[in-house]
């Protein structure tokens, strides 16, 4: 006997196993045949292969893994007593619909396909009472209708209509029947559904239980069978674990005996875990923090450096700092509108300079107004290269005069690199000469000439260094009286940078006017308001040298800095240094002191206590409700801050917590 | 003169034609038998079928289903009327090699 199969040849060779097996041991064909559902039907053909009848079979059993067919008992049931015929013999398991079954619906307000009556095991719904007349036609109830009354059911077999067939006839379209019926429709739907619900039971469930609920649902005319399953389902269900860290076996945490688990179907199945890698749902904005984006800082304090071109009206602006650097943002976002004075504008730029020529000399107020995202101001501040302020701009001067401002040579001086020093007089007509704008000179102060400019030594450290590097000894400092000294002009202050380079520029750069921090020449101190540029040599006055020996140097001061305080949510400790000495922690004392002698710049620096980034350093104050800042900007940790100091002076560092 | 089926049935005649075909049915079917082998003589020299008998096939290699002599319309339950199948069957591979091999993808429909 042949088994019959659909596939072509070749691809039978390549999916047949190798060994014969008995279907549905175990998978989703389990049982094996020979279940309840399962029955045998023949077809018979005559010799020719003509279809004659079809039945299903009486007259098989199944003994010892055999099924035994009784072939000639199959056909004299069916009246087949003589002849030669060839039969085909099919072992066949329902998956959805019954030949031999049919129900019988009604339409219960509007709702069309209710099941009035038909075998309780396929529809779950109780068997209705029915009638049934000569022509066939089915009624509510046990007698004929009376006249007028609707009672009519319709006869529906419980099958799945083919709705199509295509032209190869292998395959086909089923679609259901208005059969309004849960289990009809999930057979209809698990004909394509290769999955199998498991609920385990956590506990069992009283039976009374589901009696009440089947009788609650009946009377409230709600389908019993959704009532049944909800109480199954919430006593159903459970936590699942794996057997060990590395395990593939999954146990049921709870599940009572009368639960058998899985069974032979699920076997050859996969499990499948939802969402079992899933911890926890993070909202994931579809946008990106800008990690360059800082708060825009307010406007510097700025001024219009003007440079006039010889023999010319033409007169290039450029926007400076007020530590002499050039003010140029050079965004978009940073816009700057020239004025000139004389009405004549320029378009809205980028560009912080900015050249024009004047028709006419005279005097002239030129501005600029900048605009950034959140700030403007406008710039009339009007600066030489050597950093003089002027109040107006006179273009007749750039046409004849051949200025100083503009040079670029460096001055010849008979002081070049050699450290000057006042001689303390101020006798009349001389005063105290200025350090640097608005700081007293005395007598201890010290310039050390470069280039022609006079450059401060802000600290007794720093002029030991250059002692030190430029071999010159204190008693070869040259000695001048007041007016000399002002007629050398004031240059950048030398640092602790000044010998590192990080703030230019160094002892071997050529000096000239336009290298940063030029001051120019000064006035002496308390001759005007600003305390500088109104003291430039006055040609009336007398070279001699004055005769007084006056000395308003200042005396020995202290500078004391208070570590920040710990205080809980608030405060964070600190560490604080003067330069050169080692860091003393908010833990080791709550503040450092040091004398000096004389007015000096002094230079010192403070950080966070513990590592780098979780305490903010928030810089120096001058009270310890940290109200008033010592600087601004306030310095970076571990950023040397240099001040000029000449009375005693207390700081207070504070550093926030990071909590 | 026709003959009601009692009648028939009373006829000593048509007992012993009817009688004559049943031995003649019998003698054939032991000739089949004994051509497929599924006659096995036991020691007291009586003929039974072979339980293991194979099924009744004719020179043609047809099978042969035979009526119960001796009731109508009852087919023979001797073991060689009877055709076991193993349960046993061909099975096939499926995941992955089952979608791999066939176009299972609807066409038309």
């Amino acid at each position: 006997m042949r088994v019959q199969t659909d596939l072509i040849q070749e691809d039978y060779k390549q999916l047949k196993k190798e060994s014969k097996e008995v279907l549905g041991l175990d998978g989703f064909l389990y049982p094996p045949f020979g279940a309840t559902q399962d029955y045998v039907e023949f077809h018979i053909f005559d010799m020719s292969g003509n279809f004659k009848e079809r039945s299903k079979s009486e007259n098989y059993t199944l003994e010892d893994g055999k099924i035994v067919l009784n072939i000639g008992q199959d056909f004299r049931d069916l009246g087949y007593n003589r002849g030669n015929y060839r039969v085909r013999y099919f072992f066949i398991r329902p998956n959805a619909g019954s030949g031999d079954e049919i129900v019988l619906t009604k339409t219960v307000d509007g709702n069309v396909g209710q099941i009035h009556s038909g075998n309780p095991e396929l529809t779950g719904v109780p068997m209705g009472e029915f009638h049934v007349d000569d022509e066939g036609n089915a009624f509510v109830g046990l007698e004929p209708p009376l006249e007028g009354e609707s009672l009519s059911l319709d006869i529906k077999e419980w099958k799945y209509q083919i709705n199509a067939i295509s032209s190869d006839r292998k395959e086909i379209s089923l679609i259901p029947q208005i059969i309004d019926n849960v289990k009809y429709k999930d057979n209809f739907r698990n004909l394509v559904d290769d999955k199998t619900l498991y609920y385990s039971t956590k506990q069992d469930i009283p039976q009374d239980e589901i009696a009440e609920a089947y009788q609650n649902a009946i009377q409230n005319f709600q389908n019993p069978q959704e009532a049944i399953a909800q109480i199954i389902a919430d006593n159903s269900g459970g936590e699942v674990s794996f057997t060990g860290p590395d395990s593939t076996r999954i146990e049921f945490n709870s599940r009572v005996e009368s639960d058998d688990g899985f069974d032979e179907k699920m076997r050859q199945g996969k499990v499948v875990v939802k969402n079992a890698y899933i911890t926890e749902y993070l909202t994931q904005p579809d946008i990106k923090e800008n990690s360059s984006y800082n708060i825009e800082d307010p406007i510097p304090e700025l001024y219009i450096e003007i440079v006039k071109s010889p023999d010319t009206r033409v007169v290039d602006f450029q926007l400076k700092t007020k530590e002499g650097g050039t003010f140029n943002p050079n965004i978009n976002g940073v816009q700057f509108y020239w004025e000139f004075g004389c009405g004549h504008k320029e378009e809205a730029t980028t560009n912080s300079n900015a050249s024009h020529e004047y028709d006419v000399d005279g005097n002239y107020t030129p501005s600029v107004y900048v605009f950034t995202p959140n700030f403007s101001d406008e710039i009339s501040e009007l600066r030489t290269p050597t950093g003089r302020v002027v109040d107006i701009l006179d273009t007749s001067l750039a046409v004849n005069q051949t200025s100083d401002d503009t040079s670029t040579e460096e001055i010849d001086s008979v002081f070049n690199g050699k450290i000057i020093r006042w001689d303390g007089s101020t006798l009349s007509p001389q005063g105290i000469p200025q350090s640097i704008p608005g700081q007293q000179s005395t007598t201890e102060s010290r310039w050390y000439v470069q280039d022609g400019y006079r450059r401060w030594i802000g600290s007794s450290y720093n002029l030991n260094l250059l002692r030190n590097l430029k071999g010159l000894l204190a008693e070869d400092d040259v000695s001048l009286y007041s007016i000399l000294i002002n007629q050398i002009p004031v240059g950048p202050i030398i640092g602790g940078g000044t010998f590192t380079n990080t703030t230019p520029p160094s002892l071997d750069e050529t000096l000239t006017a336009d290298s940063p921090g030029i001051v120019g020449t000064l006035g002496f101190y308390g001759q005007d308001d600003e305390g500088g540029n109104q003291g430039e040599s006055d040609d009336d006055v007398d070279d001699d040298p004055p005769q007084d020996d006056n000395d308003d140097d200042s005396g020995p001061f202290t500078v004391t800095i208070v570590n920040s305080p710990i205080i809980a949510n608030e405060t964070a400790g600190s560490m604080v240094a003067f330069y050169g000495d080692n860091y003393t922690s908010t833990t080791d004392s709550d503040q450092i002191q040091k004398p000096f002698d004389a007015a000096q710049i002094v230079s010192f620096k403070g950080k966070a206590m513990g590592a780098t980034g979780i305490n903010p350093f928030m810089g120096f104050f001058d009270d310890p409700d940290f109200t008033q800042p010592s600087f601004t900007p306030q310095p970076d940790a571990e950023d040397l801050v240099d001040i000029f100091l000449n009375s005693s002076r207390t700081f207070f560092v504070k550093v926030e917590t990071g909590f | 003169m026709p003959l009601t089926k009692e009648e028939l049935q009373k006829s000593e005649f048509y007992q012993r034609l009817k009688e004559q075909d049943r031995a003649k049915y019998l003698s054939e079917l032991e000739q089949n038998r004994v051509l497929n082998d599924t006659v096995v003589i036991t020691e007291d020299d009586n003929k039974i079928i072979s339980s293991d008998a194979q099924p009744l096939r004719n020179e043609a290699g047809f099978f042969l289903a035979v009526e119960d002599p001796y009731e109508d319309n009852t087919n023979l339950k001797d073991p060689d009327q009877l055709i076991k199948l193993e349960s046993k069957t061909t099975t096939y591979v499926y995941d992955p090699y089952w979608s791999l091999i066939i176009d299972r993808d609807f066409k038309e429909l």
